[in-house]
C-alpha cells in the first residue's frame, strides 16, 4: 500500500518535471526563432536597401523603388520580433554582414530565393512553435511577416518576369506603417492583414 | 403562425450576419481568429459585437416603425415593449465593440489603449462619426430608462430620439468605411447594403411617407370639439374624402395637432366610433400636460394621422356571443367595437367599470346604442364609488362577470382599461376558463 503511493508520487513527480522541462524547451525555443526571424530581417533591410541603390544606378527606377517598400517592411518586422522578444525579457541583437551587391536581376533572383526560403520553411515552423509555446506575440509578429513575405515573393516574380518594364518610374509601392504588408498600390483603402487604414500606409515611388 | 414566420425571418438574417463573421475570421490571412492570439480575438468578437449591435439597431428601427405588417401580428404595444427592452440592452454591444476593437488594434500596433483610441480619431475615416454617433445613443439610451425618462419633459425625450436618425447614420459610415468584415467581403457587404435598404425604405414608406401622404389626400384638420365628462372631449377629425381611409371601429391613430404647444407631440387615441365616412371621432381625457390642453385646441387645426393601427376590431370576433370589459377611458375602442358588433347581429354584454356616474362617457350613446340592438346589446355599468347608484357597485370582477355571464367560457372577450385592471381581469377569465386567444386587448402605448 505505502510503497504503491510512493512510486505513484514519483511517477507525478516525474511527469511533472519532463513537463516542466518540455515547456522551457518550447520557451527557448520560440526565443530563439524570434532572434533568428530579427537576425533575418535586418540583413534583408540592409540588403535591400543595398539593392534599391544599385537598381537606382542601372535604371531600374520601379524595381528600386520595391527594393526600399521591402526594406521598410523588412524593418518594421525586425521591430515586430524585437518588440515579442522584449516581452520575454531578452534584448534583439542582429550582426548585420555587408551586402553582396551584384547585377539588379541577380539581386531580385537572390531576393526572391530568400523571401521563398522564409515564407516556405522558416515562418511556418516558426508559427508552429509559437503556438506550442502559446506566445501570441510572437505568432502575430511571424504571421505579419509571413503574410508580407509572400507579396515580396510576388512583386520580385513579377519585377523578373518583365524587368525592362520596370525600368520606368510610375509603380507605387504601399507599405503598411503597422503590419509590414507591402503591395503593388492600387488605391487600396485597408491593410488587408491587419486592418489599418490607408493614412497608415507608406508610400515608395 | 405569422408570429413565428417574422421571427425566424429574423433570426435568419441574424444567422446570416453572425455566419459570415464567423467564415470571415476563420478565412483570415492571419489565420483563425476565432481562437488564438489575444489582439486577434479581441478583434473578433469586438467585430461582432459592432455587427450584433448594428443588427439591433435595423431591429429597432423596425419594431417602432409603424410597419402594418408587423403591427398586424403582434400589435404595436408589444412591439413597443420590445423596443424598449432591445434597446437597454444595446448598452452591451455598444460598449463592448469600441473597447474590444480598441484593445485589438492596440495590441497589433504596439500601443496603449489611450493611444490607439487617438490613432482611431485621428487616421481612421469615418471613427469620429462613430465615436459621435455611438455618444448619442448613450444619451438616447439613459433618456429613455424609465427612472430617468420620469423626470424629463416629452419634447425634451423626444427630441433626443429624434438624433438617433443621426447617429445611426453617423455609425453607419464607419461601418462601411472601416468594418473589414465589409470591406473585404464584396458579398457581405452587398448584403449588408440590402438589408439596410430594406429597413430605411420600409422605415421611409410607413414611418414617414405614408402619412404625408394620407395628410396630403385628406386634408385632416380639428372639427369640432364636444365636451363629454368633466375631463373628456370628444375631437371631431374632418377631411377630404374620408370614406377612403381605411380605418375601423376599435383602432386607434397616432395624432399630431399641428398648433403651437401641440406639434411635437404625438399621441395615440383609439377611435370612439365607427368612422361614418365624414367625420373620425377621437375622445381623450386630460390626464397629462399634453391632454389637458385638448378642449384649447382651435378648429381647423391641421392634423398628420399616423394609422389606423391596433388589432382590436370587431373582425377579431369568430363566435356570436361577445363580452367587451372597459374600464374608464378605456370605452373608447370598446364603444366602437360595440357598435360593430351590434350591427353584426352579435349577442353582446358590456360591463363599463367606472369611479361614479360622473366619470362615465357616453352613457346616453350607449343606452341609445342598445335601444336599437333589440336586446342584444346588455349594459352593465359598474361603479366602485358611487354608493347612490342603483345599478352594480364596487370592483368588475370574477364573481360579477360569472354571476352576470353565466356563459362567459362561450364568448369572444375584447378588454380595455387602466393596466392594473386588464391584469385583474385576464386573472379572472383565465380562472373562468375562457382560453387566452379568445381574449382581445388593446393596450396602444408606442
Ligand atoms: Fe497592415
Amino acid at each position: 500500500m505505502n510503497t504503491h503511493r510512493i512510486v505513484s508520487k514519483m511517477v507525478m513527480v516525474t511527469v511533472a518535471w519532463c513537463l516542466a522541462g518540455a515547456a522551457a524547451l518550447a520557451a527557448g525555443g520560440t526565443l530563439a526563432n524570434l532572434q533568428t526571424a530579427y537576425q533575418g530581417e535586418s540583413n534583408a533591410k540592409a540588403r535591400y536597401e543595398a539593392f534599391a541603390v544599385k537598381a537606382d544606378a542601372e535604371g531600374y527606377k520601379s524595381v528600386a523603388a520595391l527594393f526600399r517598400a521591402t526594406a521598410h517592411s523588412e524593418g518594421i518586422h525586425a521591430t515586430k520580433h524585437a518588440a515579442a522578444l522584449k516581452k520575454l525579457g531578452a534584448v534583439a541583437t542582429a550582426e548585420v554582414a555587408v551586402p553582396e551587391v551584384k547585377s539588379t536581376r541577380e539581386n531580385l533572383e537572390v531576393a526572391l530565393k530568400g523571401e521563398t526560403a522564409e515564407r516556405t520553411a522558416m515562418y511556418p515552423e516558426f508559427i508552429k512553435q509559437a503556438e506550442a509555446d502559446n506566445n501570441g506575440k510572437a505568432k502575430m509578429s511571424f504571421m505579419g511577416a509571413l503574410a508580407a513575405e509572400t507579396e515580396h515573393a510576388k512583386l520580385y516574380q513579377q519585377a523578373l518576369n518583365d524587368l525592362d518594364g520596370w525600368k520606368a518610374t510610375g509603380k507605387t509601392f504601399l507599405v503598411c506603417e503597422v503590419c509590414g504588408y507591402t503591395a503593388l498600390d492600387a488605391g487600396l483603402k485597408k491593410c488587408p492583414v491587419c486592418a489599418a487604414p490607408r493614412a497608415k500606409f507608406d508610400f515608395f515611388k | 403562425m405569422l408570429k413565428l414566420a417574422w421571427l425566424l425571418v429574423a433570426a435568419s438574417q441574424l444567422a446570416v450576419v453572425v455566419g459570415c463573421w464567423a467564415w470571415n475570421h476563420v478565412h483570415h490571412p492571419m489565420g483563425n481568429q476565432l481562437t488564438g492570439d489575444a489582439a486577434g480575438m479581441f478583434l473578433a468578437y469586438g467585430r461582432l459585437a459592432g455587427l450584433l449591435a448594428a443588427f439591433a439597431i435595423l431591429l429597432q428601427l423596425l419594431l417602432m416603425g409603424r410597419l402594418p405588417w408587423l403591427g398586424r401580428t403582434y400589435g404595436f404595444d408589444r412591439l413597443a415593449r420590445a423596443h424598449h427592452v432591445l434597446g437597454v440592452a444595446l448598452v452591451v454591444p455598444l460598449l463592448a465593440h469600441p473597447v474590444l476593437v480598441t484593445l485589438g488594434h492596440a495590441a497589433e500596433s504596439d500601443q496603449s489603449w489611450l493611444a490607439q483610441n487617438g490613432d482611431f480619431l485621428r487616421h481612421w475615416p469615418y471613427l469620429w462619426a462613430a465615436a459621435l454617433g455611438s455618444g448619442l445613443m448613450a444619451v438616447a439610451i439613459v433618456t429613455s430608462v424609465l427612472v430617468v425618462r420620469r423626470r424629463l419633459k416629452y419634447e425634451t425625450w423626444y427630441a433626443i430620439h429624434l438624433t438617433l436618425y443621426l447617429a445611426i447614420a453617423l455609425v453607419f459610415l464607419h461601418q462601411v468605411a472601416v468594418g473589414s468584415d465589409f470591406t473585404d467581403h464584396p458579398w457581405y457587404r452587398w448584403y449588408w447594403f440590402v438589408l439596410n435598404g430594406v429597413v430605411a425604405l420600409n422605415l421611409a414608406g410607413y414611418r414617414f411617407l405614408r402619412p404625408l401622404w394620407r395628410f396630403h389626400r385628406h386634408r385632416f384638420t380639428v372639427g369640432r370639439l364636444v365636451p363629454e365628462t368633466a375631463d373628456v372631449t370628444s375631437v371631431y377629425l374632418e377631411g377630404r374624402d374620408l370614406a377612403g381611409f381605411p380605418a375601423r371601429g376599435g383602432q386607434f391613430l397616432l395624432v399630431r395637432f399641428l398648433a403651437r404647444g401641440f406639434r411635437w407631440e404625438e399621441h395615440p387615441f383609439s377611435l370612439s366610433q365607427c368612422p361614418d365616412g365624414r367625420t373620425l371621432r377621437l375622445s381623450i381625457k386630460a390626464v397629462g400636460d399634453f391632454t389637458r390642453r385638448i378642449p384649447a385646441l382651435a378648429p381647423g387645426t391641421p392634423v398628420i394621422v399616423d394609422g389606423p393601427h391596433g388589432l382590436l376590431t370587431a373582425d377579431r370576433c369568430r363566435f356570436g356571443k361577445v363580452l367587451l370589459l372597459a374600464g374608464g377611458i378605456g370605452i373608447t375602442p370598446i364603444r366602437a367595437v360595440a357598435e360593430d358588433l351590434v350591427r353584426q347581429q352579435h349577442d353582446v354584454i358590456l360591463f363599463y367599470a367606472n369611479r361614479n356616474r360622473a366619470g362615465i362617457v357616453f352613457e346616453q350613446e350607449l343606452a341609445a346604442l342598445a335601444a336599437v340592438a333589440d336586446g342584444r346589446l346588455k349594459i352593465h355599468h359598474v361603479l366602485s364609488a358611487d354608493p347612490g347608484w342603483p345599478g352594480e357597485q364596487g370592483h368588475l370582477d370574477r364573481e360579477r362577470i360569472l354571476r352576470l355571464v353565466p356563459d362567459v367560457r362561450e364568448r369572444e372577450v375584447f378588454l380595455c382599461g387602466p393596466p392594473p385592471m386588464m391584469r385583474t381581469l385576464r386573472r379572472a377569465l383565465a380562472d373562468l376558463g375562457v382560453p387566452g386567444r379568445r381574449i382581445h386587448d388593446e393596450r396602444f402605448s408606442l
